[in-house]
C-alpha cells in the first residue's frame, strides 16, 4: 500500500507539559473526544516510528489505531502523565515489533518482489538512501533508531520503550547510525547488466 | 564530517516518517472500541460520574463514545457474503449477534463464521447455554450455541497480561501472542533458553494457554564440505539473488569471482578434477542470515540445501542481500556428460520477466 493523502497534520515534536497532563486526565476519564486529541496530537509521531519500523503504509496506520485503542483500553497504567507520548511510543513500538514477525511469516517473498514501490513524491537522495539502508537494519535496531532519532526520545526513554538496558540501546544506536553513515558515504552502485548467457559454463 | 552526516541522517528520516502520511481518522478507532464486546472501559471514575449506561450503550454499539451526549447511534453497517455465491446476511444480524455478545461479556467467548455451512454462526459461551441460543434464535436463525471453559474477557485480559509481562523480559524474545477464538486458548510463541518456561507457562494458566518455547539462537556457521564438495567462499553481492554459475575452466572461474564481487585471494581450483558451481539465494532485509548445510547432487541436478540459523522467525519480503555459496564439487561425483544446476531442490524462484531463472546447464567436456 502506498502512501495516502494527509488527513491530519501536527507538529510531532511539540512539547507542551499542560497539554500531557490535560491528555492523560482526559484518557483516564474517558472523556468524549479525547481519542481524537490524542490523534491530533500524537498520531504523526506514533504513525513516524511505526513506519519507520515497520516499513509499510498500511501496517503503519494500524499500528496508530491500535496503539490509541490499546491506551485507552490501559489508560489506568499510565503512571506518570507527563510521560504521556512515550508511553504511547513505547506501545507503538510493541505493536509494530510484534506486527512485523506476524507481517514476516505470512506474506510470501514473491509476492512482496514484485509488488510496486511506494508512489513517493520527489524524494532526496538522501531520504532514498537511508531508507535502504534503514530497512536493511535489524528490527530492533531500527526501532532504537526511529525512536531517539526521529521521535526524539532519550536513552533511557528509548530503552524503557523498547522493555531493554540502555547500554544496549546505545549499542544499536551506534552501530544503526554507523550502517546509515556507510550508506550516505558509499559511492552509487553502478547499473549492472544483466546477461542470461554469462551465467552460462 | 560526522556530525554533518548524523544530520543528514536525521532529516531524511524525518523526511522519510512525514512523507508518508497515514490516513487515519478518529472514528475509525473509535469505532473498534464500540465493536468491542466486553465492559472493559468501566472504570471507577466513569461508574462515579453516572456513566455506567452510556458505557453499556457503547458496548452494545448503540452510541459512540465520542458523542457522549448526542443521540445514540447505530451499528456501522456490517455485510458478510458467504463465498462468491453464497447468502448474504443482513446487517442487523452481525450487529444484533455482536451486541448480545457484549451484554453477556462475562459468558461470551467469541463469534465465528462456520464455514462448513453456508450462513451460519458459531457463539461460544462459558453457561447458560440453552438460555443463550434461545435469544440468540430470535437475532439469526442460523446460530450454533457452543461451549467453552474461557470468555473471551478473560482470553483478551491474559493476552494483554501476557504481551506486558514478556514484551522484552531478560532471557526472553516474544514472537507473538494472541488469541484463538476456536481453540478458547491464548497462544504464546517465544524463544527462552529456560527448558522450563514452556510447562512454567502452561501451568501456570491451565487449559488457558498454548506456549510454544523455542530456544534462542546460538552460535552457528556454514558446513564447509561434505561428500564430493568443498565451500571456496561466501559472497553478498545483491546482484547475484537468485542466480547460480557454473565454471568448467578458469577462464569462466575468473569470469564468475569477477561477478560475484568478491575481493579476497581466488581460491586455487583444480579443474580437471572439479568443477565450481556459484547459488546466489536472495535474502529479506529482516532475516539476513542463511546457513549452508550442503550441496547434493541427485537425478542428474546439483542444488545446495540451506536453513535459517535464527529459525523461528518471520521474515518480510524485501529483497535487500543476497548469500552466495560458491562450492568445488568433484567431477566424480558429477554425472559424466551434462547436468542441472538450481539453486534448491524444487529450482527456487526465478524471475522469468527478468530473463532468468536460477538454474542453468551444464555440459562438461
Amino acid at each position: 500500500m502506498g502512501c495516502s493523502p494527509r488527513l491530519y497534520g501536527i507538529n510531532a515534536h511539540r512539547k507542551v507539559v499542560s497539554l500531557h497532563l490535560q491528555l492523560a486526565a482526559d484518557l483516564r476519564a474517558r472523556r468524549p473526544g479525547v481519542v481524537a486529541d490524542l490523534l491530533a496530537e500524537y498520531g504523526a509521531a506514533i504513525g513516524g516510528v511505526a513506519y519507520l519500523i515497520v516499513r509499510d503504509a498500511a501496517d503503519a496506520e494500524e499500528i496508530v489505531m491500535d496503539t490509541i485503542e490499546a491506551a485507552w483500553r490501559q489508560a489506568d497504567k499510565l503512571r506518570d502523565d507527563a510521560a504521556l507520548r512515550s508511553w504511547l511510543l513505547r506501545i507503538a513500538t510493541r505493536h509494530a515489533l510484534t506486527r512485523r514477525r506476524r507481517h514476516r511469516t505470512t506474506q510470501p517473498l514473491e509476492q512482496a518482489v514484485s509488488q510496486p514501490g511506494p508512489a513517493w513524491g520527489e524524494p532526496s537522495l538522501d531520504r532514498l538512501i537511508i531508507a535502504e539502508a534503514l530497512s536493511a537494519l535489524p528490527g530492533r535496531m531500527r526501532a532504537a533508531v526511529a525512536l531517539h532519532h526521529y521521535a526524539g526520545l532519550t536513552v533511557p526513554e528509548t530503552a524503557q520503550a523498547m522493555g531493554t538496558s540502555e547500554n544496549t540501546i546505545k549499542t544499536q544506536l551506534r552501530d544503526g547510525m554507523a550502517r546509515l553513515r556507510l550508506a550516505l558515504e558509499a559511492p552509487l552502485p553502478a547499473v549492472r547488466e544483466r546477461n542470461p548467457d554469462a551465467r552460462r559454463a | 564530517m560526522r556530525d554533518e552526516l548524523d544530520v543528514r541522517i536525521v532529516r531524511a528520516l524525518r523526511a522519510e516518517a512525514e512523507a508518508c502520511a497515514l490516513a487515519v481518522t478518529p472514528e475509525q478507532i473509535e469505532g473498534r472500541l464500540s465493536r468491542t464486546a466486553g465492559l472493559t472501559w468501566l472504570t471507577p471514575a466513569m461508574a462515579a460520574l453516572g456513566l455506567v449506561a452510556l458505557v453499556l450503550a457503547v458496548s452494545l454499539g448503540i452510541a459512540s463514545p465520542k458523542f457522549a451526549s448526542a443521540p445514540p447511534e447505530t451499528e456501522p453497517s456490517v455485510s458478510i457474503r458467504m463465498g462468491p455465491d453464497g447468502p448474504e446476511l443482513p446487517e442487523d444480524a452481525v450487529a444484533g449477534l455482536n451486541a448480545y455478545g457484549a451484554e453477556h461479556v462475562d459468558e461470551f467467548g467469541g463469534l465465528y463464521v462456520d464455514d462448513q455451512s453456508q450462513g451460519s454462526f458459531v457463539m461460544l459461551f462459558t453457561d447458560h447455554l440453552e438460555e443463550h441460543a434461545a435469544a440468540l434464535a430470535e437475532i439469526w436463525p442460523r446460530v450454533t450455541v457452543n461451549g467453552v471453559r474461557f470468555s473471551e474477557a478473560e482470553l483478551r485480559a491474559l493476552q494483554d497480561s501476557l504481551a506486558a509481562e514478556l514484551f522484552g523480559a531478560d532471557g526472553i524474545e516474544l514472537l507473538s501472542v494472541g488469541v484463538d477464538i476456536i481453540g478458547n486458548t491464548v497462544q504464546v510463541a517465544l524463544k527462552s533458553d529456560d527448558p522450563t518456561l514452556e510447562e512454567q507457562l502452561e501451568a501456570a494458566h491451565p487449559g488457558m494457554l498454548d506456549a510454544s518455547v523455542f530456544p534462542m539462537p546460538g552460535p552457528w556457521a556454514n558446513v564447509e564440505s561434505g561428500d564430493g564438495w568443498r565451500l571456496l567462499a561466501v559472497a553478498d553481492e545483491r546482484s547475484e539473488a537468485y542466480t547460480v554459475r557454473a565454471a568448467g575452466n578458469t577462464t569462466e572461474w575468473d569470469a564468475m569471482w569477477a561477478a560475484i564481487g568478491l575481493d579476497s585471494d581466488q581460491p586455487e581450483v583444480d579443474f580437471d578434477a572439479e568443477i565450481v558451481v556459484s547459488f546466489g539465494h536472495g535474502l529479506s532485509k529482516s532475516c539476513p542470515e542463511l546457513r549452508l548445510d550442503g550441496v547434493r547432487v541427485a537425478d542428474g541436478v546439483v542444488y545446495s540445501v540451506t536453513s535459517d540459523p535464527i529459525a523461528p522467525r518471520g521474515c518480510d519480503a524485501d529483497l535487500s542481500a543476497a548469500a552466495v555459496f560458491v562450492v568445488a564439487i568433484d567431477r566424480e561425483a558429477l554425472p559424466a556428460d551434462r547436468f542441472t544446476v538450481q539453486l534448491t531442490r524444487e529450482g527456487g524462484p526465478g524471475c522469468q520477466d527478468c530473463g532468468f531463472t536460477p538454474v542453468v546447464e551444464v555440459e562438461l567436456h
